[in-house]
């Protein structure tokens, strides 16, 4: 039990140092999932409230379509990324595998359907008759958007937390693509499945008491956010 | 006469649901809108007001129209806000709308809710919130689905008068559904009724 201990003492003893890798590493992860969800809330936020409230033919497949992708497994993005980015791929002359890039786009990936899901399923009934009593008190379209964005406000940053949580916390998708170069492309998750296999455990509880403090932080913001409701409404 | 309906049809879900509705709808008066369950009589509202499309005719109305269902959705913010929702699209809101607002919130027998959040009303008072947010605007046409539905019996009488008083104007033009014999008689300038997949004028009683 006591290496439990002196691991988060050391832990502890590394945050307070200020270890120059260990804060790399931890702005580093914060960066690549934030830009992922970024770019991923910028296309998925408006695709999920336009499909939630037209109608279309196969509406109901693009819908459980979209639901399978929000839980589709990191490392199976992380492969298809690696597919397309390896040399013999087809966007192999970019020549993005194990850059941080290859990182955004793999969890870009894996966050866009989470966005675009959140505010589909939103959309399809709330949002549907946000836009339409907005159309019958005469507003355009420019001001029918601006209501939804604002009736769905809720909806859309609790997207935003749930693409994010996801990013920071998985490990499939950045370890294939980005392949835990040391000052490179090595984030937490990456670092802490690493230092766990040579028996580092100080450095992996350190780590993991960042990650777990930027989980609660997010889950807290959501928890507000939704008002404690356990649903998105 | 502010609408007119021309050869319609609509089809739902390979149903039937319209074949060649005609008909004119007077200004000036209540036309009321009758019909057994699933006869189309919402469907038919919100075809008029552009919310439903159509397989085949057309529909003529002369100036702004609005709708409001009989389960209404309420905007984030107070009632006072939600009533005051059409006023803020074209200009910022000034003394006069919030005035107006106030006035059109007394009329309504709402005053001392006009800071309540108003999504915790009661079914009845969402009504009255959304009569009094789609009367604001001051359409030509105003299109309700049983907007009594859910009014308790002290205060119905209230506002059928207050749609009456609307439609005072010539150039005003009021179609709603109910199912209430009673409020028909109290209120209707014509009836019309949904029926075999078309739309007649009740004649008489």
């Amino acid at each position: 039990m006591t290496y439990i201990t002196d691991g988060i003492k050391e832990a502890l003893r590394l945050l307070l140092s200020g270890d120059a890798e260990i804060y790399k590493i931890i702005f580093l992860s914060i960066g690549v999932s934030g830009l992922a969800t970024l770019l991923a809330a910028l296309i998925g936020i408006p695709l999920g409230i336009f499909t939630g409230i037209k109608k279309f033919p196969l509406k109901r497949i693009y819908g459980s379509t979209l639901y399978s992708l929000m839980g589709i497994p990191p490392v199976v993005i992380g492969l298809v990324v690696i597919l397309f980015l390896s040399r013999k791929g087809p966007l192999g002359s970019f020549e993005l595998l194990f850059t941080p890039e290859a990182m955004v786009l793999a969890q870009f990936l894996l966050v866009l359907p989470i966005i675009t899901g959140v505010l589909f399923g939103t959309a399809k009934e709330k949002g549907l008759q946000v836009y339409e009593l907005s159309k019958t008190l005469g507003a355009n379209k420019k001001e029918s958007l601006f209501l939804l964005i604002k009736e769905l406000h809720s909806s859309v940053l609790l997207s935003i937390m749930y693409g994010f949580g996801r990013a920071i916390s998985e490990v499939g998708a950045v370890m294939l693509v980005g392949g835990n170069i040391r000052g490179k492309t090595r984030v937490m998750t990456t670092f802490i499945t690493m230092n766990n296999s040579m028996g580092a455990y100080e450095k992996s509880i350190a780590m993991g008491m960042v990650l777990l403090l930027i989980s609660l932080l997010v889950n807290g913001v959501s928890h507000h956010i939704s008002g404690g409701r356990t649903h998105v409404d | 006469m502010s609408i007119s309906c021309h050869s319609l049809e609509k089809s739902y879900k390979n149903k039937t649901l319209f074949e060649n509705v005609n008909s004119e709808f007077k200004s000036g008066i209540c036309n009321c809108l009758i019909g057994e369950n699933g006869t189309g009589k919402t469907t038919l509202l919100r075809m008029i007001a552009g919310l439903e499309k159509y397989d085949r005719g057309r529909i003529q109305i002369k100036g702004k129209c609005t709708y409001s269902g009989s389960n209404p959705y309420m905007l984030r913010g107070s009632v006072l806000e939600n009533i005051l929702y059409p006023l803020s699209l074209k200009q910022q809101r000034n003394q006069k709308d919030y005035q107006k607002g106030m006035a059109m919130i007394s009329k309504l027998g709402l005053l001392g809710l006009e800071h309540r959040e108003a999504c915790t009303l009661s079914s009845g008072e969402k009504q009255k919130v959304a009569i009094g947010r789609a009367m604001i605007w001051e359409p030509d046409v105003l299109l309700l689905d049983e907007p009594t539905a859910n009014i308790d019996a002290s205060t119905v009488e209230t506002i059928e008068q207050i749609l009456l008083d609307y439609i005072k104007m010539p150039s005003r033009t009021l179609i709603f559904v109910s199912h209430d014999f009673e409020q028909i008689k109290r209120m209707t300038g014509e009836t019309w009724i949904l029926k075999d997949k078309t739309l007649i004028k009740a004649l008489g009683e």
